[in-house]
């Protein structure tokens, strides 16, 4: 599950952009290529989308960004591979699961996002995510523990089918 | 149903639609009250959103284009395609007038069948600072556009003030 980078890409006003990527290791003609291919047409909140550029490989969750004065903004959490290898199932997860949590706190900002994104790419690679937002709110999601439910879902569904049989 | 019943139904007319503008001008907010008939908020449009509203003897095919500089290259070849342009301005805002009049011209000039009727929506007409009607058709030159089938009104998509009546003109205009 470990990723090359997070990005974090945003609607500006002239069209997509980024806002932060860490750590900043991609080639500038790779980056500005996810920042394309990021979000595709007619994506909407709640869309997970991949994608492909070379060799890199690219999972990327869209959101909206609420706010107050201004009408809600649109953006995406890109996490980036060198290869296929990785559960694109449990990544969703984690960033609808982070998204989620900010939203309800309301600190599902920019701002909060682009200062978590290095805790999350942390929480990604050791696969146990520990996020603190402030005095209060922290956020949790270990997925070892998230694979383990999952295949215990598994493997009682196998049970019921071997019964059947 | 029977091969007479079939012949003799009335025909459904499809149009396709479009509705252009600068980013955050309301198009996709006047589109979802529409659909819904009533406000619902919305986040920018990623390209393109597409919508169809069935109404009797008439479906309208709507393809939103996002404002954002960087989508409005996809703009001239769904423009060329379609029988009805739906141009919004955003009334409050004084600053980008001259961007949303230019680029106007531009859909008018180069984009477009001259033949299609031209709706053009003064939107945001619930905020106290905007443009009025004649201000607005003064400022866009709208009589230079001879003999192109053309209607302004003044919207609001949080509202609904101007809605019905724009799009009845726009409907009626298909039904010529």
């Amino acid at each position: 599950m470990k990723p090359v980078s997070l990005c974090l890409v945003q609607m500006g006003t002239k069209g997509l952009e980024l806002v932060k990527v860490y750590p900043n290791v991609l080639p500038e003609e790779i980056l500005n290529q996810i920042v394309v291919k990021s979000m595709p047409f007619n994506a909407k909140n709640g869309d997970f989308a991949s994608s492909t550029i070379g060799d890199a490989v690219f999972s990327g969750y869209i959101f909206s960004v609420p706010s107050e004065n201004e009408r809600d903004n649109i953006a995406s959490l890109v996490a980036v591979y060198n290869n296929m290898n990785y559960d694109s199932n449990a990544l969703r997860k984690v960033f609808a699961f982070t998204i989620a949590e900010l939203k309800k706190n309301n600190v599902a900002d920019i701002e909060t996002l682009t200062k978590i994104l290095p805790n999350l790419y942390n929480g990604l690679v050791n696969g146990r995510l520990k996020i603190k937002i402030s005095s209060v709110i922290t956020l949790e999601f270990d997925m070892q523990y998230k694979d383990e439910k999952d295949v215990d879902l598994e493997s009682l569904n196998g049970f019921g089918k071997d019964l059947w049989k | 149903m029977s091969f007479l019943k079939r012949l003799f139904r009335q025909r459904t007319k499809r149009v396709t639609i479009t509705i252009c503008g600068l980013d955050n001008a309301g198009k996709t907010t006047i589109v979802r009250y529409l659909v819904a008939g009533e406000y619902k908020s919305t986040v920018p449009t990623m390209g393109v959103n597409r919508e169809v509203i069935d109404l009797p003897n008439l479906q309208m095919d709507i393809f939103d284009l996002g404002g954002q500089l960087d989508f409005r290259g996809i703009w001239p070849e769904i423009n060329e395609k379609s029988d009805g342009l739906v141009y919004v301005v955003d009334a409050s805002d004084y600053i980008r007038l001259d961007e949303s009049k230019e680029i106007f011209y531009n859909i008018i000039n180069a984009q477009i069948n001259p033949l299609i009727p031209v709706l053009i929506l003064l939107n945001k007409c619930d905020l106290e600072e905007r443009l009025s009607r004649i201000e607005f058709i003064n400022a866009f030159d709208l009589p230079s556009l001879g003999n192109i089938k053309w209607a302004c009104f003044v919207t609001s998509a949080i509202t609904g003030e101007g809605i019905y009546d724009a799009f009845r003109w726009f409907i009626d205009a298909f039904q010529e």
